[in-house]
């Protein structure tokens, strides 16, 4: 079903290995270059920019060349014939995404995933233009977003994309609106979508553990568990969100009672669970996700009892999860030679160093943009503030 | 409170600091570059409060902003960290933004002025602490914000509806000396730079006074396709193989 060879994905993989312990000096250069004659592949890959800009050429091109179609040839084509033609560019788009694979080799080039990602949006448009332009609310409308959500799936597996994944569990947003229209069934149907999707996972990604799909299949796993729980949580989900926090307003009416506490409870159950098997799988993806929730749980906590929020709330919650970090850190540090269980504070990995650059080079481009007010006025009281970007808080209000 | 951290944080990391070196030094701990960083901006947040409540400078937020500078700028140095760097250098940009705001007139021609000029001194100072030795290792944080900030400046120049011609010389050289840099030393980033600035900027003056829709779609075709090829054979001649 995979485009890609299983070795020549572990070669790729045990490469990049290569490459972050030679980065560490765990690796002399001539031991790197010996083993690095050992782990060749005949996929073609770039890096990360060149895949971006890639990426973002051969989008441009598709684009233009299907809308240029219909200039040239069509002159106000009906719906339905825009539909056709728009799927038969799908068709063509993930023609040629195969074909760039099998036969150019490329691999995460963005050439190829641009196409892949053309032929989604083409058989989205396309349907809706073919079949469903000419009724409202069509009941069998919903066959848009499930097409989607599907195709998204298949790429996924044949290209090994991940928001191709991704993009699959927003589709399935979608799909219980065509079907109900109580809220509550909804958030349930979404829910019980991306827990069988998880079960899926979990029981597949047992006989992947230490190959080169595990880090897929964590990756996963871990939005599955954070699909599910947004789908829960009434309170991140809602559309209204800003000002029922601010406001204290419950927004209990739309749900029914039982329901509306029942996934309170399981806001509060959930991060453990995901964090327990996070730590027992040793998954790091999955232990981001349950921290994540977690935090996301102390946020919605008030919003939900409908109690108010304070300006000190964050203030609380940045001098707990400092405590929490602290506390492991160091618990994990008393340990022998530094480890607990398996787990260490200690870095075992350069790979983050990398992003180092990319993450400095963006934040000094973001922050001039909130730290430069617009020019000033000369209102008395004007007052001061933001200076959370670097700038002594040159703009904004306190 | 503001200050009590403040304090606290300065303590941990001049305390646990190791002694200064102009080259490359690892943190001492894992959380060292975050306590650092906390500090950075408990002090902005703590001259924002300050300003508010006894308006030392009397609403005059420039000197905040280049004392802001010059104090991210030593502590970066002091302790090898290019995140509080790129905070300086937002700074620096932040009180050359904020002294032309008080500027009535042709606003966007001054902001595009000083931007290059900004462009010139980081770029220079940077080049001139790399040349020296002092954590060469910051050179690339200065020259990636240098490049942005200059394309950016060039391209709002070609967007003009007069005298734009000049523009679009600067930001044809300027794509080719990030073109040149990207590929001489492998930073594939600075080639990316001067693909995407330069397509925007060759595209707009382009299609300026192109109305014709086929005109407009066989452009995008031509030049999208065009661009995938050159980047093609850029990647096979200068990347290394999988």
């Amino acid at each position: 079903m995979r485009l890609y060879s299983a070795s020549s994905e572990e070669t790729l993989r045990a490469r990049k290995f290569l490459t972050d312990w030679a980065g560490e000096g765990f690796l002399a250069k001539a031991q790197y270059q010996l083993l690095e004659q050992e782990a060749v592949s005949d996929l073609r890959t770039t890096n990360i920019f060149l895949r971006l800009v890639l990426f973002l050429f051969t989008l441009i091109s598709v684009g233009a060349a299907a809308a240029l179609f219909f200039v040239v040839f069509l002159s106000r084509p009906s719906e339905q014939t825009t539909g056709v033609f728009l799927l038969i560019f799908a068709a063509v788009c993930y023609a040629a995404a195969e074909v760039a694979v099998s036969q150019a080799r490329l691999y995460r080039y963005g050439i190829e995933e641009g196409l892949a990602v053309c032929s989604v949006g083409f058989l989205c448009a396309g349907m809706e233009a073919a079949f469903f332009s000419d009724s409202l609310h069509s009941p069998k409308e919903f066959l848009v977003p499930a097409a989607g959500a599907v195709f998204s799936l298949w790429i996924w597996r044949r290209f090994g994309l991940w928001y191709a994944f991704l993009a699959a569990m927003i589709f399935v947003i979608f799909l219980p609106g065509y079907w109900t229209s109580s809220h509550s069934a909804q958030h349930l149907i979404v829910a019980a979508f991306y827990a069988t999707g998880l079960a899926g996972v979990a029981a597949v990604r047992s006989r992947h553990r230490f190959d080169y799909l595990e880090e897929a299949y964590s990756l996963v796993e871990a939005f599955l568990w954070l699909g599910i729980y947004l789908a829960i949580n009434l309170k991140l989900s809602s559309l209204d969100l800003p000002t029922q926090w601010w406001s204290g307003t419950r927004a209990t009416s739309e749900f029914a009672r039982p329901f509306y506490w029942a996934t309170w409870a399981l806001i509060w159950c959930l991060p453990p669970i995901v964090l327990l098997r996070g730590i027992r799988q040793k998954d790091r993806f999955v232990i981001a996700v349950g921290a994540i929730i977690a935090i996301l749980t102390f946020v919605s906590n008030k919003p939900y009892l409908g109690w108010v929020r304070h300006t000190w709330d964050p203030m609380l919650l940045g001098i707990l999860l400092t405590g929490v970090a602290f506390f492991i850190r160091r618990w994990l540090a008393r340990g022998p030679g530094g480890i607990r269980h398996g787990f260490t504070a200690g870095r075992l990995s350069g790979k983050d160093k990398h992003w180092i650059d990319a993450g400095s080079t963006l934040f000094g481009l973001l922050s001039p943009r909130s730290i430069t007010p617009a020019p000033q006025t000369t209102s008395p009281d004007v007052r001061f503030g933001g200076g959370h970007s670097g700038g002594g808080g040159a703009s904004g209000d306190f | 409170m503001l200050s009590s951290i403040l304090a606290a944080c300065s303590w941990y990391c001049f305390s646990r600091a190791p002694a200064w070196s102009p080259a490359e030094t690892p943190a001492p701990s894992p959380i060292f570059d975050y306590v650092l960083y906390l500090g950075s901006l408990v002090w902005c947040v703590e001259l924002a409060y300050l300003e508010n409540r006894f308006h030392l400078l009397s609403g005059q937020l420039d000197p905040y902003l280049l004392a802001t500078a010059g104090l991210f700028f030593f502590l970066a140095y002091r302790f090898d960290n290019r995140f509080v760097l790129s905070l300086g250098l937002s700074s620096l940009a932040g009180w050359f933004g904020l002294t032309i705001s008080h500027w009535s007139a042709h606003q966007d021609a001054a902001y595009r002025q000083y931007a290059l000029l900004y462009c010139l001194l980081v770029g220079v100072v940077g080049a001139l602490l790399e040349r020296r030795g002092l954590k060469p290792h910051f050179f690339g944080t200065y020259l990636n914000i240098v490049a942005n900030v200059l394309f950016w400046a060039l391209l709002s120049g070609v967007f003009n509806r007069q005298g734009y011609g000049l523009w679009l010389l600067a930001l044809l050289i300027a794509c080719g000396a990030s073109l040149a840099w990207g590929l001489t030393r492998r930073q594939f980033a600075f080639v990316a730079y001067a693909a995407v600035y330069g397509y925007v900027g060759a595209s707009w003056m382009f299609l300026r006074a192109v109305t014709d829709n086929t005109a407009i779609l066989s452009y995008f075709v031509v030049t999208g396709v065009a661009m995938l090829v050159a980047l093609v054979q850029i990647g096979r001649r200068f990347g290394r193989p999988a």
